[in-house]
């Protein structure tokens, strides 16, 4: 703060006209520029052909409004663009997704924007009925005992509607007129499918859609630890369900990273299980390894030089028996997690295939319309340089896993699980 | 910051990627690189008043020079683009379009969080007066190597390590001996530059007796604090019973504009601004009301930004001090006051960052950053800030003056007051 420099006080007059380029060509050009400067993935396809391509469309679709054209022209172009390079880690996010994609991954407290009951449904096929598929904790559902499996038939006494767009909000928009709604649910028991009928009465209210990390007892001295999203905070928050599952004196823990899409952190969480490990990721800027060890997160460059960037409070060791849940749709951070249990041969891995990114990160980049861009900007490795798996064949395959849950309500996968792990 | 966060998570609906071998990426060389990113940070999130013929235009413009640095070299270092991307940086004529080194970035980062910036320092800010007569203590910040040194603002730096004192060899690391000519009496000072464990916050005193109070606002960086500290040291002098206020921003090295507008709050509520990017539907209106600062979109409500942690609204007759050194943020704070009518101007024409705003877009392969002028600042009223702050009562700094016990431009601060300087 010593070497100051006296500026002369000229007067500037700006005279010069600025650049003219469409909101669509600004848009284009932002975007085709990250992908091209920091993709880093294995695609075959080269960004720098797509960027021709597409301006070659862009020019067209603007040539009658050539100052004026739009955003939406870019966006489009740059979903087919990202599409194009058939990578599940590079793609387009409209604002609204990238809003929800950004504030998800920062974890925290998310309150809804309106009331919700809390449950995520799925339509079971060739029937206009409706498979919970996820309760939220401390949701209306949850408080009610509406649970993952049930069979919703009929909400305020009619059936469900046919068409899909009708079947997929009538509950969404029922809760949200304000009124509490009696929603009838069938329920497996003892093996016998659709043994119970309830009907159970709640109303929305604004719920925390942030999706953290669960654990209850599934059975004697099991635990499953359910795993939705890789949110920011998981890492320290799976340790502590680790030590909160030895503190209950359990013997065996499922991790449950089915539907779970990916994220951040999965690194320290994994540690909980296997112990000190060390990843590579090269991107545009070389090799850094990314290392968990004692609990405290590090990152050393190629020539050795070695920062802590952050640490847990609580440091966690499972020893018990494991199992992890995967399926398709399990992808990303959750593949490296089942990766590096495998690699450990710290438990089994039951389930479907995963869904095939497991070799690659995104990186996020926010463009100028408030859309955004993930892009594959980095690879991960072992130490030795093998690359991480693209997709985690599991140990018990179990292939229509999430098909026959969907059809019959009864988690096979679970279930295998729970005999793997369950004493003989 | 960054515009890109990293973070390994799959898209909600996309087919599955396929296996094959990667395409090869065309091997650009480490300086082309630098250079693409570099160009297309400034060329296309400028905003500011210089001129910007857009990233094609630049790239267009300076691809020669680094060809010719190049030569035939198809691994050409980083080194040999830095100097270029220098020149395509000033082609803007806009100090705040910069490029920046990573320690610079990672000082700026620290700062933000109210911490002290890596780079060491003896936490002094002098002046040289020329002629060998050494140089004058402006500012000392307190509890870093020159205050517990004891120097004194007014103080006289004769010598550092037997050498005439320069103000680069205040920098220089390992023990310092500065002989010196102290208001308080020593000669001598031991010190050593290092890391300062906390960032600098306003800091109050009264003079004239006591009859006015003195703010001191030496940056605007510590998010979150220096604002609301503003606001306490506003409740402290008016207990202390002073009839008058001066906001002293001479020396004050930028930092968040939020924290200006918030502490602008204090004395008038009218403060805001409209910040302007080249791209259309992007303005964004700041304001406060109330304890809520406000950040409005084109389209949508306003969503507080923050919460203030108090709201006084002082009506105390006061003064702004500014100097060619009061850069950016602290720039907007002196102009809200001026531009509303709630206080005169004393001092040197500011910097000339004050029509502008924006940050570091990205950063570039070799770890340095651009940072950009990436708005225009336009006023709630529709004005756009001019380029400088001009003082309603110019003086310019004196250091010679300071040397000798006189601060000119605060004593046409307490005269616009009504009261004398005491001496």
């Amino acid at each position: 703060m010593t070497n100051l420099t006296k500026l002369a006080a000229t007067a500037l007059l700006s005279i010069l006209p600025l650049a003219l380029a469409s909101p669509a060509q600004d848009l284009f050009d932002e975007g085709s520029f990250y992908i091209e400067f920091n993709y880093y993935g294995y695609s075959t396809t080269a960004p720098k052909d797509l960027t021709k391509k597409y301006q070659k469309d862009l020019d067209a679709a603007c040539a009658a409004q050539v100052n004026t054209c739009p955003y939406s022209i870019a966006a489009d172009l740059l979903e087919k663009y990202t599409a194009d390079l058939k990578d599940g880690h590079t793609y387009y996010l409209t604002p609204t997704e990238f809003a929800q994609q950004t504030g998800s991954i920062r974890g925290g407290a998310n309150p809804s924007p309106g009331p919700r009951i809390g449950v995520t449904t799925q339509r079971i096929p060739d029937s206009s009925d409706r498979r919970v598929i996820n309760v939220l904790p401390a949701s209306p559902a949850e408080k009610a005992g509406l649970q993952r499996g049930d069979r919703i038939v009929a909400v305020n006494g009619a059936p469900l509607p046919s068409t899909d767009d009708e079947n997929a909000t009538v509950i969404s928009k029922l809760v949200a007129a304000g009124k509490p709604i009696k929603v009838s649910v069938k329920r497996n028991e003892k093996g016998v499918e659709n043994a119970l009928s309830l009907d159970l009465t709640l109303a929305g209210e604004v719920v925390d859609l942030a999706n953290v990390a669960t654990l209850r007892t599934v059975a004697p001295k099991v635990g499953l630890l359910r795993v939705p999203e890789w949110d920011g905070g998981v890492g320290e928050k799976v340790n502590q369900l680790v030590k909160a599952a030895q503190t209950q004196g359990l013997d065996a823990l499922i991790v449950d990273l089915r539907d779970d899409p990916g994220g951040v952190e999965c690194q320290e969480a994994a540690s909980a299980f296997v112990g000190d490990i060390t990843r590579e990721r090269a991107d545009r800027r070389g090799v850094t390894f990314d290392i968990v060890r004692g609990g405290k997160t590090y990152q050393r460059d190629s020539g050795g030089h070695e920062i802590q960037v952050g640490a847990l409070n609580t440091v966690a060791r499972w020893n018990g028996k494991l199992s992890v849940l995967v399926n398709s749709e399990s992808g990303s951070c959750s593949e490296l997690f089942a990766a590096d249990v495998q690699f450990a041969k710290a438990g089994l891995v039951i389930g479907e295939p995963t869904y095939g990114v497991g070799n690659t990160g995104t990186e996020l980049v926010p463009l100028i319309d408030g859309s955004g861009l993930g892009i594959t900007s980095r690879r991960t490795l072992r130490p030795d340089g093998t690359p991480y798996p693209v997709r985690i064949t599991p140990d018990i395959p179990i292939v229509t896993a999430s098909d026959d849950f969907l059809k019959t309500g009864f988690d096979r996968a679970l279930e295998r699980a729970q005999q793997e792990v369950s004493p003989t | 910051m960054s515009r890109a966060r990293s973070v390994t998570k799959r898209a909600l609906a996309l087919t599955i990627a396929v296996g094959g071998s990667a395409f090869l990426q065309a091997l650009a060389s480490p300086a082309q690189d630098i250079f693409d990113q570099a160009t297309f940070y400034a060329g296309f999130y400028y905003n500011g008043a210089g001129p910007n013929s857009g990233f094609r235009v630049l790239r267009a413009q300076y691809q020669g020079q680094l060809d010719v640095a190049c030569g035939s070299d198809a691994a050409c270092p980083y080194e040999k683009a830095v100097p270029i991307i220098q020149q395509v940086v000033a082609s803007f004529q806009d100090p705040f379009t910069s490029l920046m080194s990573d320690a610079d970035v990672t000082d700026q980062n620290l700062l933000v969080q109210g911490k002290g910036p890596a780079t060491p320092r003896v936490g002094l800010i002098a002046s040289d007066l020329g002629n060998g007569a050494g140089l004058v203590v402006e500012r000392v910040f307190p509890g870093e190597p020159g205050d517990l040194g004891r120097l004194q603002r007014g103080d006289i730096i004769e010598s550092v390590n037997g050498a005439p004192a320069a103000t680069a060899l205040l920098r220089s690391s390992g023990p310092l001996t500065l002989g010196v000519k102290s208001v308080s009496g020593i000669t001598r000072a031991e010190l050593t530059a290092r890391p300062a464990t906390q960032g600098l916050t306003p800091i109050f005193s009264t003079t004239a007796g006591g009859s006015v109070g003195l703010i001191w606002v030496p940056d605007l960086y510590a998010s979150g604090i220096v604002g609301d500290t503003v606001h306490l040291l506003i409740q402290r002098a008016l207990q202390a019973g002073v009839k008058g206020l001066v906001l002293d921003l001479r020396d004050s090295d930028t930092g968040l504009d939020t924290e200006a507008l918030v502490a602008a709050a204090a004395f008038t509520p009218n403060a805001g601004w409209v910040y302007t990017p080249r791209f259309a539907g992007n303005k964004q209106t700041f304001t406060v009301q109330g304890q809520s600062l406000y950040a409005q979109g084109e389209t949508g409500d306003k969503v507080e930004q923050a919460k203030l942690r108090s709201a006084p609204n002082t009506t105390l007759p006061t003064v702004v001090l500014v100097n060619a050194r009061t850069t950016n943020s602290a720039e907007m704070l002196a102009y809200l006051l001026q531009h509303t009518g709630r206080a005169k101007v004393v001092g040197e024409l500011t910097r000339g960052e004050l029509n502008v705003s924006g940050g570091v877009v990205g950063d570039l392969l070799n770890g340095d950053s651009v940072n950009v002028s990436e708005f225009r600042m336009v006023g709630l009223d529709g004005v756009p800030f001019p380029r400088q702050v001009t003082p309603d009562v110019l003086i310019p700094d004196d250091p010679a003056a300071l040397a000798k016990g006189v601060d000119g431009p605060l004593s046409s601060a307490l005269n616009l007051l009504g009261v004398a300087a005491a001496r």
